[in-house]
């Protein structure tokens, strides 16, 4: 869904990958750098760490794409799966959540003060802030399906959820978005 | 209560149908053109969802990681790959040559055993022989040699062949005579006397050859 390559063309790009093609790794790489990197910056808030895990991202992938069997999986979502668990393992080794920590780029005061975010013309940020007003199932949903584009069933195997939990999840996630954006004129 | 769980529903229904590529006037839309079930009682709610979305969707916009970076971690691809064949062949080559080199192993073993205690019999017997004079077996004729590797020709109905076929049996008659007549005299010559054999052991000298 990320793309509009046709499913067959990345699944043959996978397995080229699998046998060892360099510049079909190269490719691979091209196509899902940024939707992986916008998910872990989005989930760390942290530019430098984004960068690091990012890389960690892709050497893990390469390492591991011998695992990847592509009747169970689309390769977008094994890429994504990879980057969640590489964001989870981060957090467990520095032992905290990075919720309440602010995109490093924002300053303490823009946040109280989300008009001036809007005069600033950073609603890229707002919604950074909004999104962490969320649970973290709720940012998870979010970041995949309306930042990154993949579908319900996608985010629901990378999840390991059920379709109908992930569609409800998505939905209140969203009505608090709405609120959000609504109480601070956004 | 009962307003929201229909909302949540409509949302659910109306995130189905952008998920399936359909536009946003044609869900919101009573009868689409695609003939998708439009929601135009909730079109207030629904077009503050599009909002929502919209913004949401700016993000996309607004985060994009350094191209060195990409760069970067392609550039390490090679080395990577180069450092994981390296870590891991090495074990399965190892798992691989274990499994052809154990059972040749046991084979070798077994073949070194059987070697070892067949040789000093055999070498026994050798010497054994080297003392006593050997017996020769009956010579094979050329002719044998051909009648033992091409069969003779069978009978046709042409006279020429059954010519041929009968010469062939002549000789193969004759050679049989011949070779009875080879076979008694080693059998006499077995049954000689021992010190006509130590005569014979005394003529043979091995390194005048």
């Amino acid at each position: 869904m990320y793309d509009n390559k046709p499913e067959n063309d990345l699944k043959q790009l996978m397995q080229l990958a699998k046998n060892g093609d360099t510049e079909a790794f190269g490719r691979l790489y091209e196509l899902y750098f940024t939707p992986v990197y916008r998910y872990i910056y989005l989930r760390t808030k942290n530019k430098e760490e984004a960068e690091d895990l990012s890389q960690a991202v892709f050497v893990k992938v390469f390492k591991s794409i011998g695992a990847f069997r592509e009747q169970n999986k689309q390769p977008l979502a094994f890429f994504f799966t990879v980057a969640r668990n590489t964001v989870i393992d981060h957090w467990r080794k520095r032992k905290e959540i990075l919720t309440d920590k602010p995109p490093e780029t924002l300053s303490a005061e823009s946040f109280e003060n989300p008009q001036r975010l809007i005069d600033q013309k950073s609603t890229a940020q707002a919604v950074y802030q909004a999104i962490e007003n969320l649970t973290e199932e709720q940012q998870e949903v979010v970041i995949l399906k309306f930042i990154n584009d993949l579908t319900t069933a996608e985010i629901a195997k990378i999840l390991g959820k059920k379709e109908d939990a992930i569609r409800q999840t998505q939905c209140r996630a969203l009505k608090i978005l709405k609120r959000y954006f609504n109480e601070h004129e956004i | 209560m009962k307003y929201n769980e229909q909302t949540e529903k409509i949302i659910t229904k109306a995130l189905e149908l952008l998920e399936k590529g359909e536009s946003e006037p044609e869900i919101l839309n009573l009868l689409a053109p695609s003939g998708v079930e439009g929601f135009p009682e909730h079109k207030n709610e629904l077009e503050e969802l599009f909002q929502t979305l919209k913004t949401v969707q700016t993000v996309k916009n607004a985060i994009h990681p350094s191209k060195e970076l990409l760069y970067k971690i392609i550039s390490q691809i090679p080395d990577e790959r180069t450092e994981h064949q390296e870590n891991h062949s090495p074990s399965f080559g190892f798992a691989a040559w274990f499994k052809f080199a154990v059972p040749a192993a046991a084979i070798a073993i077994l073949v070194a055993v059987f070697y070892s205690k067949l040789l000093p019999e055999e070498s026994q017997k050798i010497a054994e022989q080297g003392a006593t004079p050997a017996v020769s077996a009956p010579a094979i004729t050329d002719k044998e040699k051909i009648k033992t590797t091409a069969p003779s020709p069978k009978s046709t109905s042409l006279a020429a062949d059954n010519l041929d076929a009968l010469i062939d049996e002549a000789i193969a008659l004759a050679d049989n005579q011949q070779f009875a007549q080879n076979e008694d005299a080693d059998v006499s010559f077995i049954n000689s006397d021992d010190q006509a054999l130590d005569n014979l052991g005394q003529f043979y000298n091995e390194e005048e050859l």
